[in-house]
């Protein structure tokens, strides 16, 4: 057995020699811990997040988890006896956590330096450095983060951002310790502790690919590490190779080619779909809805500056259609030049899918993908093929948005808005229900928090 | 080298040299708010800070990032609810809730009971002029 030698081989003196670490901070149960802070009397309860529509569960405080809530169970299958275990159900409030998340990584941000937002709740820092000033570090990053926004977060060092991500796991579940973890510390406390990470959980792995090992007696994260990478290069694509690689210590993750870090920006794609809260039969309500996805994208592509080569949209009818006509429909338009033009995208968009929507189905969801996005800046097209540029049209809907918050202007369809709360989406009787929804607290004047004095 | 592009177009007469010095008004915000990050605006509901300045209706600039020090106000989670006090020792070196109007009594804190200081107060705005507090209460 080889294991051993990789193991040692990454640890010798690195506590006081500096060499190249990678940081993983993510937020602890981070939806409901965003719920806790514009909520302090939830600060001991169990906390369920509940999915677009309230339908389904989508994130757990330690507390739920502890009394055996799964996730993804539908809401409506546990409601009573969660309830009389004091669980609280909360509508998902992505604005909140949107704001909440954007001001912890710039807190983070500004602790180490080479921050890579992995996702809304977790980043990884490309750091050089020895191990005990790192976890100093790292400590008052921490510190900054909970006493700043109220959010717990656990933090992991290892040599590989793969390594990483096991320890910051292995250390919140089985030590049950929810701080700052090395791959020193973890070794010190398990030399074999690998052996007990099952290999689905292995970052890169994941539930598709987990059978296939299995069946090849790959079980642990241990079994992958001492496997022969070329051979399951050969088998299974070279990102299994490098996950291998970053089990031995070797750093193979390249964050620059993935959507890049500070601000969120997407590379590929910008996607936005959503579930209607009750079905819809009629086109007209149909294109609405698709209008107000793609200005919702566009908002998206316009805060990043990008400009996009072509839409898709696709509806469907649901999983739980009751009705005996089913339909998923799916079309692509290719814009004549990359554009930033909301008249064009949003004229695009409906012709997109408009020729195949099957006339009496009852479509559960809809959305749209804005695709080929190149940089604005980075465009320069020949004299004769000018890019679609916009004409001052996004600024001046962006401005209106600033001025008198999103939904009140819009194109076509994509405008309109009721009064309401619940609305707040559009208005529309297809958008979303959220029934126990948050304040905004950060994002929207007049849901900020009340003191009693 | 960067080269000036021309902001307008430049005709007989004397051009605008104040054109050159213009980047914008300065901010409010960026002034007042000095940790953007770990501050927040709430409300403030009810009476018991009027002797400092704090009323009814009143926003008050929230920094978390402050660590509470003994006569700081603060907001406390006091049994799960927000509340804005100021932070005192009482003669026998007890943390006190005070309130700043002599109806309210102060707030005892003992390590049992559920309190968190939430954030340390850093100001409040008070509208005087009530024509133009449409917008702030929308």
């Amino acid at each position: 057995m080889t294991s051993l030698t990789y193991d040692t081989s990454n640890v010798k003196d690195s506590a006081n020699s500096p060499q190249r670490q990678f940081i993983l901070a993510d937020a602890d149960s981070f939806f409901a811990s965003c719920e806790r802070v514009v909520n302090p009397k939830l600060y001991r309860t169990p906390i369920v997040v509940l999915s677009n529509n309230d339908g389904c569960v989508v994130a757990r405080s330690a507390e739920a988890k502890k009394l055996g809530i799964p996730e993804g169970i539908p809401w409506f299958k546990i409601r009573e006896e969660a309830t009389r275990n004091g669980v609280v159900a909360c509508s998902s409030n992505y604005e909140l956590y949107a704001s909440l998340s954007a001001r912890m990584m710039h807190i983070m941000d500004s602790h180490f330096p080479h921050q890579h937002i992995y996702s809304i709740d977790e980043c990884f820092f490309d750091v050089t450095g020895n191990t005990s000033e790192l976890i100093d570090r790292s400590r008052r990053m921490r510190e900054a983060v909970w006493q700043g926004l109220g959010l717990p977060i656990s933090i992991g060092i290892a040599p590989t951002p793969t390594l990483a991500k096991i320890v910051s796991h292995w250390s919140k579940h089985y030590l049950g310790i929810r701080n700052v973890i090395s791959w020193e510390d973890a070794m010190q406390r398990d030399p074999h502790f690998l052996k007990h990470i099952p290999v689905e959980d292995v970052w890169g792995i994941g539930r598709r690919l987990a059978p296939q090992l299995m069946s090849m007696n790959i079980l642990t994260a241990a079994d992958l590490r001492d496997s022969d990478s070329v051979m399951m290069r050969k088998k299974f694509g070279v990102l299994i190779q490098q996950t291998i690689l970053e089990l031995r210590g070797i750093a193979c993750t390249d964050f620059s080619k993935s959507d890049s870090a500070l601000d969120g920006k997407r590379t590929t794609q910008i996607m936005c779909s959503r579930m209607f809260s009750s079905p819809i039969r009629d086109p007209r309500d149909l294109h609405q809805a698709v209008s107000v996805y793609t200005q919702k994208a566009l908002h998206r592509l316009n805060m990043q500056s990008s400009l996009c080569s072509s839409i898709s949209v696709f509806c469907s009818t649901g999983r739980y259609n009751t009705s005996d006509i089913s339909s998923h429909i799916r079309g692509t338009k290719l814009f004549p030049e990359p554009t930033n033009d909301p008249l064009i995208i949003t004229k695009y968009a409906f012709e997109a899918i408009q020729d195949q929507i099957v006339p009496g189905a009852a479509y559960a969801r809809a959305g749209v993908i804005l695709q080929g996005l190149i940089d604005k800046d980075a465009y320069h097209p020949l004299d004769v093929f000018e890019a679609q540029l916009d004409n001052g049209i996004s600024q001046a809907l962006e401005a209106a948005r600033q001025r008198f918050g999103s939904y009140r202007v819009g194109l076509g369809y994509g405008g309109i808005r009721a009064k309401g709360r619940l609305n707040q989406d559009t208005g529309a009787h297809w958008s979303m229900k959220r029934s126990h929804l948050s304040p905004r607290a950060t994002t929207v004047w007049s849901e900020m928090l009340t003191v009693k004095a | 080298m960067a080269v000036p592009i021309a902001l307008e177009a430049v005709h007989a007469g004397f051009p605008s040299v104040a054109q050159d010095y213009f980047s914008g008004d300065f901010s409010f915000d960026t002034n007042v708010i000095t940790h953007p990050d770990t501050s927040f605006i709430v409300r403030v509901s009810g009476t018991s800070m009027t002797n400092a300045g704090i009323f009814d209706g009143d926003l008050a600039i929230v920094d978390r990032s402050l660590t509470p020090q003994d006569g700081d106000i603060v907001i406390a989670a006091l049994d799960g609810e927000l509340t804005v006090k100021r932070l005192i020792s009482n003669t026998s070196g007890q943390p006190v809730l005070h309130a700043e109007n002599s109806q309210f009594p102060d707030i005892q804190l003992y390590f049992d009971e559920s309190v968190t200081i939430w954030g340390v107060v850093i100001g409040n705005y008070h509208p005087q002029c009530e024509r133009a507090t449409i917008r702030m209460n929308a």
